[in-house]
């Protein structure tokens, strides 16, 4: 009941919204709608996001591509109807030229679908559900899969090809990361994980009862949360004294930056694979970093960085000129905070470099870089 | 080895559940309104401990000084809570969820508001955050020890005191009390205020345990429901046992039928209904 009166509360608000839009066609404009989780649990995500794409827009005198750029945020409330719904109305109603921002895979999936059927493309910034990408839609974050991967493979490098146990939330961002694990562990030489432990999804406030699973055998730990998951998991771990008993290797949102100050001590020493550290040494990171730092007194967080780069992407493409789809296509190199990458060309998903971080002193600190695969 | 540790572990979230559900419990027995705003009195006590004293260690004697402080918000909610509800009198459950509901979103919405809408956390207060044996958290220990002292207070308050007769009485016959001269709505009072006290409280005590969130409001008054139902309302043994019992479900059971861990929590309510519907303690009107 709660989450009705909540839905009509967003329907009058918005419906009051949408009406004073007016959608003349503009050559000179481009309009980027950005379907952000300003409510619910994704909502300090979405904060992030919003505010690296406005920093973006700042920094470039509100114009990408050499057009004046307005951007319009929709709240999806972390719900795949209301995103949907949200699509429809930036693209009927607003006529935007493009449709960026989401954070939860579903909502990503809900909109895709629709702003397929309004041949508007998609750029996705955080969203990390595999089926994603294809004609019309590009990716600037990354694939649970290839998350999973990369750390699979540092794994069979650093810790030893046997005795893998995987551990993560059962929803399907903590499967496909675990299932890339262990294909890339076994690309790598690695022998099959001994166990696997999956945890309902946001329900679980202790982790002590599935830690306790851990078969004495056991080399090393592989886990997967996010969010308050990550802070629970990061502090039952070292509590219960698990980092001296078993080697711990995580995803990057474990040591992500909206969740490190509430870990706080314990979350000394994790060992972690991502695609970004706010630490890593090249001019453009030290240039968004000491920006993001300036207006928000804090580390940029991987959203922050993918939804910058979400932000590049239309520049780029826009700045090319043409029909919007096919430029975003065809952008190749972007240079990144996070490294140079680019998207591949069938589903337009990242290919780029993965790090292996190691949290201390206040610094997500690079120890090893792990190149794509070839063929990924 | 293990499984005792899972066990003990069961006993810390059951002693934070009690602190939660007992204020529910009686509020719904005194006054029978289900108050939904629990959940987000709970995390008041939560927030206002994060805005004093932030996310690093505290010494022991500050940490206490907050929790007593969210006792005292737990009085000042609890006294607009009760203006709030007073009205609505004989106007049905419904109208009360409606309204109670309504003050939850209000309140959780401006605790998130007055911090910012991620994650936090809570230190254990120096000298608790270490953990017993290099594999036990130190903090959990103490918030059993917190939980037992509250539960032998609360039974000593209701059986002992002629203040726990009167509610007794307000609770099985109120015209009946009225009638011999004592003003039960001052007894009721008395109660919401307690129940308000007891879960900000709670909130400052399960802040270690359970990260500031949005959205911890409602994980929590499902949790404090569950309890409630399960050990039969407006009972403080009811409340108790089924804090233990469903304290155990999410740990030990957990521990043992990891496959079922999503469905465990309900799955027990259910069979517990079933047995008895009126819950373990609960008589039937």
């Amino acid at each position: 009941m709660r989450y009705a009166v909540l839905a009509l509360l967003l329907l009058s608000a918005s419906a009051c919204g949408g009406g004073a839009m007016q959608g003349a066609q503009d050559d000179s404009t481009v309009k980027i709608g950005a379907i952000i989780s300003q409510t619910g649990v994704y909502s300090a995500l979405g904060d992030d996001m919003e505010a690296a794409m406005r920093l973006y827009l700042t920094e470039k005198g509100d114009k990408l591509g050499g057009k004046r750029a307005e951007l319009i945020t929709a709240d999806d409330a972390g719900n795949p109807e209301t995103g949907q719904q949200k699509a429809k109305q930036l693209t009927l109603e607003n006529k935007v030229d493009v449709i960026t921002g989401l954070i939860a895979s579903p909502v990503a999936v809900a909109v895709a679908k629709e702003a397929a059927a309004q041949k508007t493309p998609v750029v996705i910034a955080n969203a990390g559900a595999d089926a994603l990408g294809g004609p019309g839609v590009f990716r600037v974050s990354y694939t649970n899969y290839m998350h999973g991967y990369a750390a699979g493979k540092y794994a069979a490098e650093a810790y030893g090809k046997d005795g893998a146990v995987l551990m993560g939330a059962d929803y399907s961002a903590g499967t496909e990361t675990l299932k890339g694990f262990a294909d890339g562990f076994a690309k790598a030489g690695g022998a099959a994980p001994i166990k696997q432990i999956l945890t309902p999804f946001g329900k679980t406030q202790n982790f002590q009862p599935y830690l306790s699973q851990i078969p004495a055998e056991a080399k090393f730990l592989y886990v997967f949360y996010a969010g308050g998951e990550a802070i629970t998991f990061a502090k039952n771990f070292k509590q219960f004294g698990y980092d001296q008993k078993v080697k711990l290797l995580t995803c990057q949102n474990i040591t992500d930056e909206d969740v490190l100050q509430a870990i706080g001590a314990d979350a000394e020493g994790i060992t972690s694979v991502g695609l970004y550290s706010p630490a890593l040494d090249n001019a453009e990171n030290a240039a968004f970093v000491s920006k993001w730092k300036a207006k928000t007194g804090k580390n940029p967080s991987v959203v922050a960085l993918q939804s910058w780069d979400a932000m590049q992407l239309i520049d780029k493409a826009v700045a090319a000129g043409g029909d919007l789809s096919e430029a975003l296509a065809k952008v190749g190199d972007i240079t990144s905070p996070r490294g140079t990458f680019k998207l591949d060309a069938d589903k337009h998903n990242p290919v780029q470099n993965w790090y292996a971080r190691t949290y201390e002193g206040g610094a997500n600190k690079v120890i090893a870089t792990i190149p794509p695969d070839p063929a990924s | 080895m293990n499984l005792l540790v899972t066990a003990f572990d069961g006993i810390a979230f059951g002693a934070l559940l009690f602190v939660l559900a007992v204020g529910l419990t009686m509020i719904f027995g005194l006054l029978d309104v289900l108050n939904l705003a629990h959940g987000a009195l709970y995390m008041a006590g939560g927030y206002l401990a994060l805005l004093i004293i932030g996310e690093a260690p505290v010494s022991l004697a500050v940490f206490i000084g907050v929790a007593l402080l969210a006792v005292v918000a737990g009085l000042v909610l609890g006294g607009g809570l009760s203006a709030a509800i007073r009205p609505l009198r004989g106007r049905g459950h419904l109208d009360q969820a409606l309204l109670t509901m309504g003050l939850a979103i209000l309140l959780s919405e401006f605790l998130l508001q007055s911090v910012d809408r991620g994650f936090h956390s809570l230190a254990a207060p120096i000298g608790l955050d270490g953990s017993i044996a290099g594999s036990y958290p130190a903090y959990r220990v103490a918030v059993i020890v917190a939980g037992l002292a509250i539960a032998g207070a609360t039974f000593w308050v209701f059986e002992k005191t002629r203040a726990g007769a009167l509610v007794r009485a307000a609770v099985d016959d109120p015209e009946m009390l009225a009638a011999t001269g004592v003003n039960v709505r001052r007894v009721r009072l008395g109660v919401v205020l307690a129940g308000c006290a007891l879960a900000v409280f709670a909130g400052v005590l399960g802040g270690p345990l359970l990260n500031l969130r949005a959205g911890l409001d409602t994980e929590v008054l499902v949790l404090a429901l569950i309890v409630i139902v399960v050990g039969g309302l407006a009972s403080i043994r009811g409340a108790a046992l089924g804090a233990l019992l469903i304290g155990q479900v999410q740990t030990l059971g957990v521990a043992l039928v990891p496959e079922l861990a999503a469905y465990l929590l309900f799955a027990v309510m259910a069979a517990v209904l079933l047995w008895r519907p009126a819950g373990l303690f609960g008589r039937t009107a």
